[in-house]
């Protein structure tokens, strides 16, 4: 019998080791794959002398922030970056607001229409943004809306996906917490306000963070509707850069850095959003 | 609400349906779902439908930025089409891209997805990096990608060199523009996908794997009868986003390689782009467009069956 307990105790000792073994690898494999940004990142703080060369010298004392203030030097980066948390910003709040009472209204109100109406709204997702890529720029440019920033916020926030995530999210909250509120005589208005938008404040919460990073990540929709370099998001004034024949890369890589320095952060704090919102929040919008 | 506090709970015969007071009268039709709904709708409307419509409508005429004048010429663009070798070629260019993405995806997002299947903390830091990639911009991708295949600068390319061997002209040679091009986005969605098979790895009872250890099945063995079979509608979904995903690639390949060299990876989408934006002729590039379109409604039916069966619809 002791034996027994004996040959147990090893196996899983085995399978411990085992497992540690391939978290090892794991680790591993997934640094690998990163590569290609690490990188671009440990070469955002290298001396233009040192960038270039093979083997790379790892060596902590030649890094240097020469690279990022070539980038601030340049001016405009701080424009570009306050457009894009404008746009960014503004977007998702509309996103939220409006995809909240759509997905309330579908969730919690019996009316003629209301299937047909959350089939149409989903049917929308399989209408590619490319493809209509140019009436949606002849569209906005008889609203004038050509060039301004409106033209980036606007169209971009209804989305089926954020109506179908609050949707979903809502249709979880209790009835009778509307009920009481509705025989209190509270308003449609202000059980949304005060009832509905306070209970879905994770599934909102959600949906503003991911759609925060599609907006700021955007490159589509900043090409179609802007040209003038005033209204340049980051991520369009970068794609800029990299189009230019005598690339200074050493520039390039920090401005690449900082742009995606933000998403990298939020995408690590919120990770369980990203992770459990994926699927739903995947066809972007 | 007056009504409704003078509604017995047991008059009622259906269950109280939700803020829509019965018995106010037969005519009542709600008016604040309508109110909630009506941004959504009005802008998904101006900003997608009535575009889609335009757009098929755009591609029936000769659409003049410059002069400002609009000649109707029925099917004469879809015509043309079929003769322009280089749509021809951006179709060529499509399809070889999906062939070669889609499978790759599949295969990569399920390994790692099985790699990583049981939950320890190393197990889970690493998912979130294989996700990583598809949290970047397209732009910050592609600069990436740039600055690792660049011919002369590259850390590659960089590396062959110091170890004697010939560089690779990643970027402006036609095949290996291809690969590098697949490469990328096969490693910028490959996250993604991994969370999907994961969530469907989730859905397996665990007694299967159970019982065929009991019963002497070696781990390969698990995986391919049990793993692969009770993943199939996971791998379908697959197979149908990454498909969407490819037809639709656009950005990363812009700024990756312009389409280049000499055309050799630009897609469809790019070449409506060209067509409509660079040589202002948006009704040609709307119906290269709307090429795409019976690729995208077969995906929208199936795409509203997953929808279906979710219990959304």
């Amino acid at each position: 019998m002791n034996a027994a307990v004996q040959k147990v105790k090893s196996d899983s000792g085995r399978a411990r080791l085992g497992s540690f073994i391939y978290d090892g690898v794991a680790v591993i494999v997934c640094i690998i794959f990163l590569v290609p940004v690490l990188w671009a990142f440990f070469s955002a703080f290298r001396s233009s002398r040192d960038l270039f060369v093979f083997p790379p010298n790892f060596d902590v004392r030649g890094f240097t922030l020469a690279n990022f203030q070539a980038v601030f030097a340049t001016g405009a980066v701080a424009r570009y970056a306050l457009n894009s948390l404008i746009v960014a910003t503004l977007s998702s709040l509309l996103t939220v607001l409006i995809s909240s009472m759509a997905g309330f209204a579908l969730a919690k109100y019996k009316f003629p229409g209301r299937r047909i109406i959350l089939f149409l709204i989903l049917s929308v997702l399989l209408i590619p943004l490319q493809v209509l890529m140019v009436p949606v720029f002849l569209i906005l440019k008889t609203f004038g809306w050509v060039n301004q920033l409106i033209g980036i916020i606007v169209p971009p926030a209804a989305t089926p996906t954020g109506t179908f995530m609050m949707r979903q999210y809502i249709l979880g909250i209790p009835d009778e917490m509307i009920e009481a509120a509705r025989l209190d005589g509270a308003s449609d208005w202000h059980i949304y306000r005060h009832i509905i938008l306070p209970l879905c404040l994770p599934a909102a919460a959600a949906l503003g963070i991911i759609s925060f990073t599609w907006r700021w990540n955007d490159y589509l929709w900043p090409l179609i509707v802007v040209n003038n370099q005033d209204n340049f998001t980051l991520q369009l004034s970068l794609a800029n850069l990299v189009g230019t024949n005598t690339v200074e890369w050493g520039t390039l890589l920090a401005y690449a850095t900082l742009a995606m320095l933000p998403v990298l952060i939020i995408f690590l704090v919120f990770q369980r959003f990203f992770l459990k919102g994926a699927i739903s929040a995947s066809v972007k919008g | 609400m007056i009504a409704r506090k003078t509604s017995t709970p047991t008059a009622d015969t259906n269950p109280p349906t939700l803020l829509v007071p019965e018995n106010r009268g037969r005519t009542s039709i709600p008016l604040a779902p309508y109110l909630f709904l009506l941004p959504t709708l009005a802008m998904l409307f101006v900003f997608s439908i009535v575009p889609l419509f335009y757009g098929l409508w755009m591609s029936l005429h000769d659409y003049d930025i410059v002069h400002g004048s609009i000649r109707f010429i029925a099917l004469d663009n879809y015509w043309r089409l079929v003769h322009d070798p280089q749509f021809g070629q951006s179709l060529f260019n499509t399809v070889w891209y999906t062939l070669s993405v889609v499978p790759l995806i599949l295969v990569v997002s399920i390994a790692a997805a099985v790699f990583l299947r049981k939950s320890t903390p190393a197990r889970v830091i690493a998912r979130a990096g294989f996700y990583i990639p598809f949290v970047l911009s397209p732009v910050v991708v592609a600069t990436s990608w740039r600055w690792l295949l660049n011919e002369d600068l590259g850390v590659i390319d960089g590396f062959l060199k110091w170890a004697g061997l010939t560089t690779i002209p990643w970027l402006t040679d036609d095949t290996w523009a291809r690969v590098s091009v697949i490469a990328t986005t096969v490693w910028n969605l490959t996250g993604f996908y991994m969370l999907m098979v994961l969530a469907g790895l989730s859905q397996i009872n665990e007694d299967l794997y159970e019982a065929a250890r009991i019963e002497g099945a070696s781990a390969w063995q698990r995986f391919w009868h049990i793993t692969l079979p009770m993943l199939r509608p996971t791998i379908l979904l697959v197979l149908v986003l990454a498909t969407v995903h490819a037809t639709q690639a656009f950005e990363t390949i812009l700024l990756l390689t312009d389409g280049g060299p000499a055309g050799a990876t630009r897609l469809i989408i790019q070449n409506m782009y060209q067509s409509a934006f660079a040589r202002l002729q948006p009704g040609y590039g709307v119906a290269q467009a709307m090429f795409l379109l019976p690729l995208i409604s077969l995906v929208a039916w199936f795409q509203m069956r997953l929808f279906r069966k979710a219990g959304a619809l």
